[in-house]
């Protein structure tokens, strides 16, 4: 899976497309992986752009909750924008927001403290 | 036996078949190497033969002339044996025209019977005029003897192993020169030998044997020098090159022992150890011979004879001398003995010297080392090629020493044993192919017998799986307070989806659905764990149950080195009041139909899934049941359940599907109106994550 790293304003931004299911979460997981070392103490946060994401099932969570795990160990932040409303839903259900900051884009995560949901 | 084999099969293939090549390698060096012994002798003569049919000898000078006592001259000149004045004519006439030396291929160990003194014997009463003038004749031998006095005349002797009638055990020999120490077991013995008469003897210039030793019925070579009784007799061909030279005594030059070469003159034949000399035969040809009625009937030609050396030998008696040559040609024995001048002449010799059968093993090892070297790392096609390339090398040195310099170079047995180290390396490689093919089989079977037990375990997981769940017909049978139907299918052989219920007391239902992210075995493992873990602190909490889940989460939080997590609903039923409390970590709500229209329970006390904020602190949330309303829990193998095209079922489609239910629907056929409503859905297309579906049916109020 393809992430398309970018970065902006000295955040690195991840952009994963397509649906994040049984099928995919492990290349997903390995695409990702390489990435989370940025998540780091006092360096901007890692952010997931999920315009592109259409579908996250109880598979993808997990590989999104180990993540999570991993920049916290870390001291990093690894943030979530641009839910689409399925994945919006899924969130919603599953209180994954309360395992993430999630912010309606990736401007919203760059912005200073207090732009979240 | 099989073991035996096995372990000849690992010593073969050891070190890629190298060790047993190179152990063949030295073994075959031994007998190669060996001077006076060859492993496979008849093959190494036939490829001499092989040289000699390749290159024959070009007949240069032609030193030699045969006077052959043929067929027609016994025919036209009368019958063997003829009267010896008659040879001693012959002689007369070949002198006269200046042969150098003349041979006689011919033993005369008895007087002649046709001589006069010895018809006189045979006549009967003979008249006196006759016996008068029989008696002043003179004897023909004596004819004889006076003619080889006046000529260079070689008469030939023929050794014997054995007694024969007229054989004797001495015979008259012109001194050889030792050139050094020669031990003299190493010639060629006769014990007797079969010699023409003492005056014949006398009267000669020299005297050489005729002999010659078949090797598997061909003539390759002659002894140059050999012993009768005590005495060094030196060979036909030689003594008449001596005589014709007019050389002092024939040398035997010596080295080790053994004979290195014969001189004679100014001319140095090499020999083998034994005395012995190689013919390089040249083709047979009638240029050779004359026949003796030319020579009697005064028909010569003057470049017979002048300055030749002439051997008279007899070839008219059928068969009785004839010889099979290198060549396939079947000749005179004489012609060996002219053949051999020839070369002499022309300074062709054959040989195989001492040194030579150790410098053939060295190349064989040389070249079985590259084989032993290459062959194991080579692709095989290629490996043949190899071995076919340096078996042609070999070939060409052979062919090549034949050629400059006349070494006989036993290629043969090179080729044989280079073969067998070839055939020994290919062999190990075909048994190691082998051997991996049988390895490669026998891990294929141990993979489909690993294969067919982690089977066989999913089935017994799977069974294991199904069986804790409780069946709900059987749970609350005569229960008239409430319905309860559940089902469950598992998109792998065993799923991480659960469902459980049973009574807290006679008032209180407790039941719940999770789903462990993951599926297979290791969602099924925390699944039971899961299971067994929420059933103990439901009985623990018993009807005070408020921190079901958040007690829950700290035990699964606790032991989950794999980072799963677990949705889960769980809830408590008043079946008397209808009162439900229930917690949520992650999963979505059950759906309640009352009275023709459906809603979801509400989900704002929801807290993540459990094991992913091990401190969290799961509110308990609250809902009153009407009388005959349905309770529908499921996970998210129905709402995300996927068409063939990916579409997903949804909540909108289960909505519909609970509004579409007649009133007073049971439990048991709302989740099969359900089940078949996804079912259709689905139409076939695999199922990607475990469906699980709990239909609670409160009746009401037994108390009301």
């Amino acid at each position: 899976m393809d992430l398309n790293p970018t970065s902006q304003d000295g955040a690195l931004v991840l952009r994963p497309a397509g649906r994040i299911d049984h099928a995919t979460a492990d290349a997903f997981q390995a695409a990702l992986q390489p990435h989370l070392e940025q998540a780091r103490a006092g360096a901007a946060p890692v952010v997931l752009d999920m315009q592109g994401v259409d579908y996250i099932s109880s598979v993808g969570l997990r590989v999104l909750m180990m993540a999570a795990r991993q920049a916290h160990d870390q001291q990093g932040r690894l943030v979530v924008a641009g839910l689409t409303p399925l994945v919006k839903e899924v969130f919603e259900i599953s209180r994954f927001n309360l395992v993430f900051e999630v912010y309606d884009d990736v401007a919203g995560a760059l912005a200073p403290k207090g732009g979240g949901e | 036996m099989p073991g035996l084999i096995a372990l000849a099969s690992r010593a073969l293939r050891s070190g890629r078949g190298r060790w047993g090549a190179l152990l063949l390698l030295a073994l075959l060096c031994v007998p190669i190497a060996l001077p006076y012994f060859t492993p496979f002798p008849g093959i190494g003569l036939a490829w001499f033969d092989l040289y000699q049919r390749a290159m024959p000898r070009q007949r240069l000078a032609g030193p030699v002339t045969i006077v052959e006592i043929d067929a027609e001259s016994l025919r036209t000149l009368g019958q063997w044996p003829w009267p010896r004045t008659r040879l001693a004519r012959l002689i007369e006439r070949i002198g006269k025209h200046g042969a150098r030396a003349i041979g006689i291929d011919i033993v005369m160990p008895e007087p002649d019977q046709t001589s006069p003194e010895a018809l006189l014997g045979r006549l009967d009463e003979p008249p006196s005029a006759v016996v008068d003038a029989l008696a002043a004749m003179p004897r023909n031998d004596s004819v004889l003897t006076e003619t080889i006095k006046r000529h260079p005349v070689v008469l030939g002797a023929a050794g014997f192993d054995a007694a024969a009638p007229s054989t004797t055990v001495g015979l008259r020999t012109w001194p050889l020169v030792r050139g050094g120490e020669l031990i003299g077991a190493a010639l060629r013995h006769y014990p007797y030998a079969l010699v023409s008469l003492p005056p014949f003897q006398a009267a000669a210039s020299g005297q050489g044997l005729l002999s010659v030793d078949l090797e598997r019925g061909v003539l390759r070579r002659v002894p140059l020098v050999s012993t009768v009784g005590a005495a060094m007799v030196p060979a036909f061909s030689l003594e008449l090159v001596r005589v014709a030279i007019e050389a002092s005594p024939i040398e035997v030059e010596t080295r080790a022992g053994e004979v290195a070469a014969l001189r004679v003159g100014e001319l140095r034949v090499p020999a083998q150890p034994s005395g012995e000399a190689w013919i390089h035969f040249s083709r047979s040809t009638p240029d050779r011979y004359v026949s003796a009625l030319g020579v009697l009937s005064d028909r010569v030609q003057s470049n017979w004879f002048k300055d030749k050396i002439v051997i008279i030998a007899l070839t008219g008696l059928g068969l009785v001398d004839y010889k099979t040559t290198p060549l396939g040609e079947y000749v005179p024995g004489v012609e060996a003995h002219a053949q051999l001048i020839e070369s002499f002449f022309d300074g062709r010799h054959l040989q195989r010297p001492a040194w030579l059968p150790a410098a053939e093993a060295a190349a064989f090892a040389l070249l079985a080392a590259v084989l032993i070297w290459a062959v194991p790392v080579m692709r095989r096609y290629l490996a043949v090629f190899l071995w076919l390339a340096l078996s042609i090398l070999v070939c060409a040195i052979g062919f090549g020493a034949f050629a400059w310099s006349g070494l006989l170079v036993d290629a043969a047995n090179m080729l044989i044993a280079l073969f067998l180290v070839f055939a020994s390396l290919i062999a190990a490689a075909l048994a190691q192919a082998d051997h991996d093919r049988r390895a490669s089989q026998q891990s294929l079977r141990a993979a489909r017998e690993a294969a067919a037990r982690v089977a066989g375990e999913l089935e017994a997981a799977r069974r294991i799986q199904l069986g804790i769940l409780p069946r709900s017909e059987a749970s609350f049978a005569g229960e008239a307070r409430f319905e309860l139907a559940a089902a469950i299918e598992p998109a792998r052989a065993v799923g991480g989806d659960l469902y459980d219920f049973f009574m807290l007391d006679s008032r209180h239902l407790f039941l719940h659905v999770a789903d462990v992210s993951g599926k297979g075995l290791p969602a099924s493992l925390l699944m039971a764990i899961t299971k067994v873990l929420m059933k103990s602190i439901a009985l623990r909490a018993a009807g005070a149950s408020e921190g079901l889940l958040t007690q829950a989460n700290v035990e699964i939080s606790r032991d989950n080195p794999e980072s799963h997590f677990v949705t889960a609903f769980a809830a408590v039923l008043d079946v008397d009041q209808g009162e439900l409390r229930y917690w949520t970590a992650g999963h979505d709500t059950p759906f309640v139909l009352d009275a023709g229209s459906a809603c979801q329970l509400d989900r704002s006390g929801s807290g993540p899934p459990l094991s992913v904020l091990p401190d969290y602190r799961y509110p308990q949330q609250r809902h009153r049941l009407a009388p005959g309303s349905l309770l529908v829990l499921f996970t998210d193998g129905v709402s995300e359940a996927e068409d063939p095209a990916g579409g997903q079922y949804g909540k909108e489609r289960l909505l519909r599907c609970l509004t579409r239910l007649p009133p007073d629907t049971s439990a048991q056929a709302a989740l099969a109106a359900i089940h078949a409503d996804v079912t259709r859905f689905v139409a076939g297309a695999p199922a990607s994550d475990d469906l699980t579906l709990v239909v609670l049916r409160w009746l009401g109020s037994r108390r009301d």
